[in-house]
Parts: C-alpha cells; sequence; structure tokens
C-alpha cells in the first residue's frame, strides 16, 4: 500500500516539474522528425506473378525463358535445378558418409576372397580355383563402383575433379585393371602374388578414406611430397651435379612450377568450393596462397633476370637455395594437419531428404495437374484459373528458394558443432555466420516447409528501416518511431529516476520525505514505480503520436506477421499484437537503466553524477553494439540483454546493417537464448535493486 | 501525570571517529514544550534524527508513544511531524502543491484540511506562489504546517526561529504554545535562541559534547543555580563599600566599575543598607539582578568543560 501511496505522490510530483513538459514536447518534435527521415528499404518479393491475359499465355511465360516481365525469373527449368542442386548436396553428404562404411565392406570381402584363392589354388581343384576367382572380381568390380561413385561426385565438387586426376586415384584404377586382365589369364600362381601385393596397397589407400578431411589432408599432403621430391630432385641436381646439362636444369624448374600452378589451382577448388569439405582457416590459406605466390615469384625470377649478366648455373643454385629457404612443403603440411572435419550425420542427412522429398512430390504432382490443365484450358481467360495458377507457380519458387535454405542451413548448423564457437567466422564460408541468424531462418524455412502450405502471404518481423510487407504499412512507421522514442525516453526516463533520489539529497528534502511513515524500501520502490508510470505514459504517448501519423500515411496493414521466437519457434500473429510485445520489451528495456539510474544515484547521492555516469553507460552500451556484435563475451554484457525484442525476430542480420540499424536494433546474440539473456536482465536488475535498497536502507540522513 | 509522548532510554549515537550522542535519556509529555539547548556539534540535530528516524542509534531506544522508532517505524513516524535543519521544500511548486505532496502521503487529508493549515501558519494569501519565491520566514512556516498535516502527537522542529523577524518570532512562539495547550501536542525545540527557548519552553534539556548536561524546567533551573540572585548597591567607594560586606556578613561580593554585586536574595537589601549607610557610605540606587538563561548556559557548559568555552 504504502508503496502505490508514495508512487502516486511523486507522480503528482513530477508533472509539476516544468521540465516534463518540456520532454514531451522534445518527443513529440523527434517523432515528426523521425517521420521526415522515414526511408524504408524494400522487403524482398518472393511470390511470383506472371502477368498474362491466358492461362495458356501464363503457362508460356513460366516454361519459357522468353517474355518474361517484372524482375522476377519464372523460368520453370530454374526451379527444378535449384531443388535438383539440393538434393544433390544432400546425396553428396551421404555418399561421403557411406563410402568409408563401403570400402571398409569391400576390402574385407576382398581379402577373403583372396586368401580363399590362395588356398584354392594349392588344392588345384579347378572348380574351387574358379569360385574364388569369381569372388575376387566381384570384389574388385566393388572396388570399382566405389571409385566410380567419387568420380560422379566430382562434377559436384571441384576439389574432387582434382582428385581424379591424382596418380593415387589412378593408380588405383590401373591396379584394378590389372588385376581383371590377369584374372581372365589362367595364370593363378602369378595372380596370387599379384593380388598381394595389391591387398596392401588397397589397405593403405583405404586408410586415407577415414573421413574426409583425412582425404583432404592426403591429397594435400600428396602434393606436399610430390613438390618436395621435384624440389629436391632440382635441388641435388644443381647442387651435387653443377655439370649436367643447363637445359636439364631448366626441365627440372619447369616441372616445379607446373607442380606448383597445380596445387595452387587444387587448393583454390578447395577453397571455392560449392559444398564444405573442411573448415579452412581464412589467414592459414591467405598464409598459404602468399606462401606460394612467394615461390611463384622467387622461380619466375629466372625469367626475368636472363639477360642479367651471372651464369645460368649461379642463377638456378640461387633459386634452389631460395626455395630450400620457403619450405613450402612444410607450409602445405602444416595447413592440411589444421583442417578441421566438416561432418554432417547420416540420420541429419535422411531427415532432410524424406521432408524434402515429400514436398516436392507433392508440390510436383499439384504442379503437372495444373500444368496439364493448363495445357488443356490454355485458352481460359478467367481470372481464378490464372490466379490459382500463379499460386502454384509461386509455391513451386518459394520452396526452390526455401529448400536451399534448409539444406544449407541444416548442413552447416550441425557442421559447425565441431568448431570453437568464438572462431566461426574465420574460416572460410562462414565469414558472416551467425549461429543464431541461421537457426531462426532454419525455423522458419522449416515452418514453411513442413505446413506444407507454403504460404508465404505473412508479413516480416518489423525491422528498423526495413518494410516488413511488400508496401510500407503503419506498423512499420511505427515500429521505426517507437524505436527512436525508445531512445529518448530512456534518457528521459535517467534524468527522472535520477531527479527523484539524488535532486532529494542535493536539496535535502529527502529527510523530510525519510521521516515519512514508510519503510525505507517501500520509498525506493514507490519512486520506482513513479517513473515507470511516467516512462509509460511517454510510450504510450510516442505509441498514439506512431499509430496516429502511421495510419493517416501508409496502409494499415493487418497481415500476420511470421515470428520466430528464440529462433526454434515459428508462428504467425496478428502485427497489433507482435506490436504490443515490441511496447512490453521497450517498457523492460528503459526498465533496467531506470534501476541503474536509481541505483547510481542513491549511491553517489548527487544529480549530476547519476545523470552522467547513467548517460554514459547508456551510450556505451548503444556504442557496444556496434563495436563488439558477435563477440563471444559480448552477450554477457547485462546491458545487451536489455533489449529482449530480438528473441521475436526484432534483431538485425549481420550482414546487412548500417551503424545506424546497428544503433536502433539490437544485434543477434549468436551465443545466448531468450531464457539466458532474460536471466542475465533479471540478476542484474535484482542486483542493482538490492544494492540500491540495501545502501538507503542503512543510510543516514 | 500526563502521557509520555517521547521517551529516549539510554540513546547513544557513535560514529566512525567520534560520540555524538552518549547515553542520553528523557521523556516528553502531551503538551510540553521541550527545549534542546547546546552549542554547535554538541548532538542537538543528531538526537532529533534518530528521534525521526533518520538515522539509527548505537545504542539505546527511542519510542514515540510506545512505538520503538527503530521496529515500529512507521507507527511511529505516524505520530511524529517535524522540521529537521532547514525546512527545504520543492522551490518548482507552489505552497500548496508542497503541502499536497505531503499530504498525499497520508491517508484522507482533504484539501481543506491542507488550507486550514496554510492558514494556521499564516501563509493562506501565499499559498500559490512558487516556493522558490518564498522567504526563509515563509518557508519555516510552510515547514511546520507540512509537518502538522497529519495530526502528530509530537512536533520536532530543528531552530524553527531562524530566518524569522522580530515579529515573526513572536508570533511563532505564541503559535507554538497554542499548538502545545490546545492540542496536547508534545513539542521539541532545538534552538541558539537562548531568550526565546526562556519564553516558550517548559522544560530545557542543555547538551553538550553528545551528553545531557542538565535537565530541569526553566523555574528549577533558574533557582538551581547557586547565586543566580544578586543586589547591586551603587556606592560612591565601591571597594571600601565591599570590604564592609565581607567583614560584616558572609555573601560573595564582587566590585565592578562604581557599584559592588552581593550575591544575596531581598531580605539582605535593609541590613547591607543599613550597614552600609552606618559607615557613612552613600548609596546612589539599589538594584536586584536576575540571571538569565544565557548566563546559566554560560555557566553550565563552563563548569562541565572546566572553563573552557567553545565558540557558539
Amino acid at each position: 500500500m504504502g508503496v502505490f501511496r508514495i508512487a502516486r505522490a511523486e507522480f503528482i510530483k513530477i508533472f509539476k516539474k516544468p521540465s516534463v513538459y518540456l520532454m514531451g514536447v522534445i518527443l513529440a518534435a523527434v517523432l515528426v522528425l523521425s517521420l521526415l527521415f522515414f526511408a524504408p528499404t524494400n522487403k524482398q518479393n518472393y511470390t511470383v506473378k506472371i502477368e498474362g491475359t491466358s492461362v495458356g499465355q501464363v503457362y508460356d511465360k513460366f516454361t519459357n525463358d522468353e517474355n518474361v516481365s517484372g524482375g522476377n525469373d519464372i523460368k520453370r527449368t530454374k526451379y527444378n535445378a535449384i531443388i535438383a542442386d539440393n538434393l544433390t548436396k544432400i546425396n553428396f553428404y551421404e555418399v561421403l558418409n557411406s563410402r568409408n562404411e563401403e570400402l571398409k565392406k569391400v576390402h574385407n570381402e576382398f581379402t577373403i576372397a583372396c586368401q580363399d584363392l590362395s588356398s584354392a589354388v594349392k588344392t588345384t581343384d579347378s572348380e574351387k580355383i574358379s569360385n574364388a576367382y569369381k569372388k575376387v572380381k566381384n570384389s574388385i568390380d566393388s572396388y570399382n563402383q566405389i571409385y566410380n561413385n567419387i568420380s560422379s561426385l566430382s562434377s559436384n565438387c571441384e576439389f574432387y575433379a582434382h582428385f581424379t586426376t591424382l596418380s593415387i586415384y589412378t593408380k588405383a584404377k590401373e591396379t584394378l585393371q590389372e588385376l581383371k586382365t590377369k584374372a581372365s589369364v589362367q595364370d593363378a600362381k602369378s595372380f596370387v602374388s599379384i593380388i598381394t601385393n595389391t591387398s596392401e596397397y588397397l589397405d593403405s589407400l583405404d586408410n586415407i578414406y577415414k573421413t574426409n578431411v583425412n582425404f583432404i589432408q592426403s591429397t594435400l599432403n600428396y602434393y606436399a611430397d610430390s613438390i618436395t621430391a621435384k624440389q629436391n630432385e632440382y635441388y641435388n641436381r644443381v647442387v651435387n651435379s653443377p655439370n649436367t646439362n643447363q637445359t636439364y636444369f631448366t626441365t627440372l624448374k619447369n616441372d616445379l612450377t607446373l607442380e606448383v600452378e597445380t596445387f595452387l589451382t587444387t587448393l583454390k577448388s578447395l577453397h571455392n568450393s560449392s559444398h564444405s569439405l573442411a573448415f579452412i582457416n581464412i589467414s592459414e590459406y591467405d598464409a598459404l596462397i602468399n606462401k606460394i605466390e612467394e615461390v611463384k615469384t622467387t622461380i619466375d625470377s629466372f625469367n626475368s633476370d636472363a639477360n642479367a649478366n651471372v651464369a645460368e648455373y649461379k642463377r638456378h643454385e640461387n633459386i634452389v637455395k631460395q626455395l630450400s629457404i620457403l619450405s613450402l612443403s612444410a607450409d602445405i603440411k602444416s595447413f592440411s594437419n589444421n583442417l578441421i572435419p566438416f561432418s554432417v550425420s547420416d540420420s541429419t542427412l535422411k531427415e532432410l531428404k524424406t521432408t524434402l522429398q515429400k514436398r516436392i512430390e507433392e508440390l510436383k504432382s499439384g504442379l503437372n495437374e495444373s500444368i496439364e490443365a493448363a495445357k488443356k484450358d490454355s485458352a481460359s481467360k478467367l481470372q481464378k484459373d490464372i490466379d490459382s495458377f500463379n499460386s502454384l507457380v509461386s509455391n513451386y519458387r518459394i520452396l526452390s528458394l526455401n529448400s536451399t535454405n534448409l539444406v544449407n542451413n541444416t548442413i552447416n548448423l550441425e557442421a559447425v558443432g565441431a568448431l570453437d564457437f568464438n572462431n566461426i567466422t574465420n574460416y572460410v564460408g562462414f565469414e558472416s555466420f551467425n549461429i543464431y541468424e541461421k537457426q531462426e531462418e532454419l525455423t522458419k524455412t522449416k515452418y514453411f516447409i513442413e505446413s506444407g502450405t507454403y504460404n508465404q502471404n505473412y508479413n516480416d518481423v518489423f525491422a528498423f528501416n526495413k518494410n516488413s510487407g511488400t508496401k510500407t504499412t503503419a506498423y512499420d512507421f511505427m515500429f521505426y518511431g517507437m524505436e527512436i522514442a525508445t531512445l529518448i525516453i530512456t534518457v528521459f526516463a535517467i534524468f527522472m529516476s535520477a531527479s527523484l533520489i539524488a535532486s532529494e539529497y542535493d536539496s535535502g528534502t529527502i529527510k523530510l520525505l525519510a521521516m515519512r511513515p514508510f519503510k525505507r524500501w517501500k520509498i525506493i520502490s514507490g519512486k520506482l514505480l513513479a517513473t515507470m508510470i511516467f516512462v509509460f505514459l511517454f510510450v504510450l504517448f510516442s505509441f498514439i503520436i506512431c499509430l496516429v501519423a502511421g495510419i493517416a500515411l501508409f496502409p494499415f496493414d493487418n497481415t500476420l506477421i511470421l515470428v520466430t521466437f528464440n529462433s526454434t519457434h515459428s508462428f504467425a500473429i496478428h502485427p497489433m499484437i507482435l506490436m504490443a510485445i515490441n511496447v512490453g520489451c521497450i517498457l523492460l528495456e528503459i526498465f533496467f537503466y531506470t534501476v541503474i539510474a536509481l541505483s547510481i544515484s542513491t549511491i553517489f547521492r548527487s544529480y549530476t553524477a547519476a545523470i552522467s555516469i547513467s548517460c554514459i553507460m547508456f551510450i556505451l552500451a548503444l556504442s557496444l553494439n556496434i563495436l563488439f556484435g558477435g563477440a563471444y563475451w559480448y552477450s554477457f554484457i547485462p546491458f545487451i540483454n536489455a533489449d529482449l525484442f530480438k528473441y521475436f525476430g526484432g534483431s538485425f542480420l549481420t550482414t546487412s546493417s548500417s551503424a545506424l540499424n546497428n544503433l536502433f536494433t539490437p544485434s543477434l546474440l549468436t551465443n545466448s537464448n531468450f531464457f539466458m539473456s532474460l536471466g542475465i536482465y533479471g540478476l542484474t536488475v535484482v542486483v542493482f535493486l538490492l544494492i540500491t535498497h540495501i545502501v538507503f536502507k542503512v543510510r543516514d540522513f | 501525570m500526563s502521557r509520555v509522548v517521547l521517551k529516549l532510554e539510554n540513546v547513544t549515537k557513535a560514529f566512525e571517529d567520534r560520540v555524538a550522542v552518549n547515553n542520553v535519556s528523557f521523556e516528553i509529555h502531551e503538551g510540553e514544550i521541550f527545549g534542546f539547548l547546546g552549542p554547535n556539534g554538541a548532538g542537538k540535530t543528531t538526537t532529533m534524527r534518530m528521534i525521526c528516524g533518520l538515522t539509527k542509534p548505537t545504542h539505546g531506544t527511542v519510542t514515540v508513544c510506545g512505538y520503538n522508532v527503530q521496529r515500529d517505524l512507521e507507527k511511529a513516524m505516524q505520530l511524529t511531524g517535524g522540521i529537521i535543519e532547514s525546512p527545504l521544500m520543492y522551490g518548482y511548486m507552489s505552497g500548496y502543491d508542497n503541502l499536497k505532496y505531503y499530504a498525499s502521503l497520508y491517508k484522507g487529508i482533504s484539501k481543506q484540511t491542507i488550507l486550514a493549515y496554510g492558514k494556521i501558519v499564516g501563509l493562506e494569501h501565499r499559498l500559490k506562489d512558487k516556493v522558490k519565491h518564498y522567504s526563509l520566514g515563509m518557508r519555516q512556516r510552510l515547514g511546520i504546517a507540512q509537518a502538522l498535516l497529519h495530526n502528530p502527537k509530537l512536533l520536532v522542529l530543528d531552530e524553527p526561529f531562524s530566518g524569522l523577524d522580530p515579529q515573526g518570532v513572536v508570533e511563532m512562539r505564541k503559535f507554538l504554545k497554542n499548538l502545545a495547550q490546545k492540542y496536547k501536542i508534545a513539542i521539541m525545540v532545538s534552538s541558539h535562541m537562548l531568550a526565546e527557548m526562556e519564553q516558550l519552553c517548559d522544560t530545557l534539556a542543555v547538551i553538550n559534547n553528545g551528553q545531557l548536561i542538565e535537565l530541569k524546567t526553566i523555574r528549577q533551573l533558574k533557582e538551581g543555580i547557586i547565586g543566580s540572585k544578586r543586589i547591586k548597591f551603587k556606592v560612591d567607594y565601591p571597594n571600601f563599600a565591599g570590604k564592609v560586606v565581607i567583614n560584616e556578613f558572609r555573601y560573595k561580593v564582587d566590585v565592578a566599575g562604581n557599584s559592588i554585586y552581593v550575591s544575596a536574595g531581598e531580605e539582605a537589601v535593609p541590613e547591607i543598607s543599613k550597614r552600609l549607610l552606618d559607615n557613612g557610605l552613600s548609596i546612589f540606587g539599589v538594584e536586584f539582578i536576575t540571571k538569565t538563561l544565557e548566563d546559566i548556559f554560560m555557566e553550565l557548559i563552563k563548569q562541565k568543560t572546566n572553563g573552557r568555552i567553545e565558540i557558539f
């Protein structure tokens, strides 16, 4: 009771202050200014609307590339290709995963078959030998099958394409081919000796395939060894046999250049591979590329100073000495050892495939029916028919785009689990990878795909300076205005709560207040409550201004908004409800700063100190957003957790944000979630309140 | 015996470096005006702050109408009103708004009550003005008005006369006396204005260095001091007259200028004047001198501090 009585009294007092009216005027003025500067960016429109006077015309436009109107690419084959690409990607990782198991199995079969053949040869029983032969041949065929699978991957993965040219692979193929040829000759004894050797060879080859990284590492190491061999030969020749024909040196030099060039191409293809095979550290990669360039320059220097007045032999000697100092091979090996496996579990891939295929089948059959209907009814000029065809086309397009999203995000999110959280952005292809953002995207995509409606007829969550729908709505302006108002009201709240305590100390009136029949905690709580009522009125005031201005100037579009809460739950809600959630979050944020300002003013007992410290903290918190967004420790800073609206999708995406957006919108907290933020928020508020109460309780007036 | 409103029992307040109030005990009854005297830093304001719950005693208890100020702060403070140090109000609000603010902290104080108290303290014509334009005296009055709004049983006033003009002082005195008599409010007043205290208070407590030196009614205090009455004889040969009186009587005599001061009651006048005249001295005037509170106060402080008087 006492708290409310004090709050009421304080509240009366607040509105006697002339500064409060000044604050109101400032707020109104800023909101008017914000309206003048409101220039939202457009939301991307995913729906396809093909213009046509008849169904046939629309169908033609959809199927063929010609006569495409508008900015949307609506060629049917393109969407088919996107979906096919995504399925291939899943397949790619599946093959990668299955390859090891298959190899192991085949290898065991092969070993047993070879042993059987060896013993069969000893018995000289022709039927047994013949059976054993067949088994060995089957195993060899299985081997070939697996290698062919790898070859088929090469069309999807540039790195594999390079791998196929490697002798390591070629040699395996040759050996198998040789085995097959020999098997046709009935010379069992020599065959047995061949397979014994081959068996060992294949053994070592299988070890390479344990993981993708081992495979890549062995490939890179193969290059490293090969470069070392070429370099050593060049070096030894130049240093130890200076009397060799000079042209031979040049040949060796050119061989080395070729080898380095090939390696560079391979490395680049690994870097640019459309399907990730390993996490490559950006700086290590750059360092290696630089080293290769250096090696190339060193070798090329021979040509550039060809006219130099130095003996050709001397120049060769210089180069080999410099090359041995550069030690490229060692760098390649250390680079290859630092690669981190990029692996996706079979179960994830299987689930992904099932989800995607089910929807694709459904939609495809629907589309095919429509296409058939459209073909039959191509003369129909009914808008209804055109629209229904358009909506199917649109759904198909959306599914193709969403499938990319689904596949990439699912695979990447699982794979980054292997990385140290702090370093994700240090890896090639993950430069701007934000786990929270990707999870949010994935949840949203899943919502679309799993609901099976492909209904994109939702607006986006409000974002600062960005449209939620295809047109700027009243809500977009409301959000924009409220964000700016929040900033100003927070400063006002800091002033207010500082003045409610510290100025009472400054003027000494705290004595008259403290001798009232109220316990100390009631006095503090009452003042806090009064400030919050004041804040609430100001927020309400801005809300009404923004609402009226928004409705007056923009369409009042009440399309449902698809909200992804805490990156894990998607649901569609009315924009007004989301706006109410936003206002709630704004109040919580201002409450946070109010409590801090109250605490500081209680501790320091000075109005000036309270205001300056609180305002500096507030400004610091805003700049933290710009300066350190994304750092690991960032999400543990209490200020960052003050705005909880980011967990309703109200955060900016790290990739496309201006400094202005950063100022008004909280950055994503990659290593946090709603409940952790709420916990940090609650803990901070409780700690500050406790400090305030204790300090105020034990203080003498 | 009237009811005890305020009771201090062995109250001690120690700060880190000094003891501000040392083992002070006293009672104030309803309708009593209790004066609290002492030099600066004696512990007057600290004691009053403890009574108002603004600071906690290190030892001892303060009770207002039976409610312990520490344990039952809300009940005790419901019965207490006051001004500690100068009456600081919110300058940006009018006098009326200030009163309304304090009134809103209590249950059921009507607008009429606020206006009535405004009138009682004589501010009825200035209530609409902003407090920052008030004189110090007007602020004092407004301070008292806010202290009375909730009908307290105990009124604690720290330096209520400071800043008042002589007429204001007289009005304030009448006002406080009236409050005590009519409403049976116990009033505790601290002041530097000893003359005013003498006229206003029923009981006086003198505090110095945190210790209660003297606690008596004004009459007791005046009578209690030895030699509080003196007779001044203006004579032609004061030194000789002094000797005569010392030789003939056992009274204490001081000689100053052309007068002698004899520490004796009025019953001694005929004897002494007869003896002086007998010795051929001429008496130009006889005058009774009563010690003022100030004299007593100075003496008390002097006694307790072994002659060392701090400036105040």
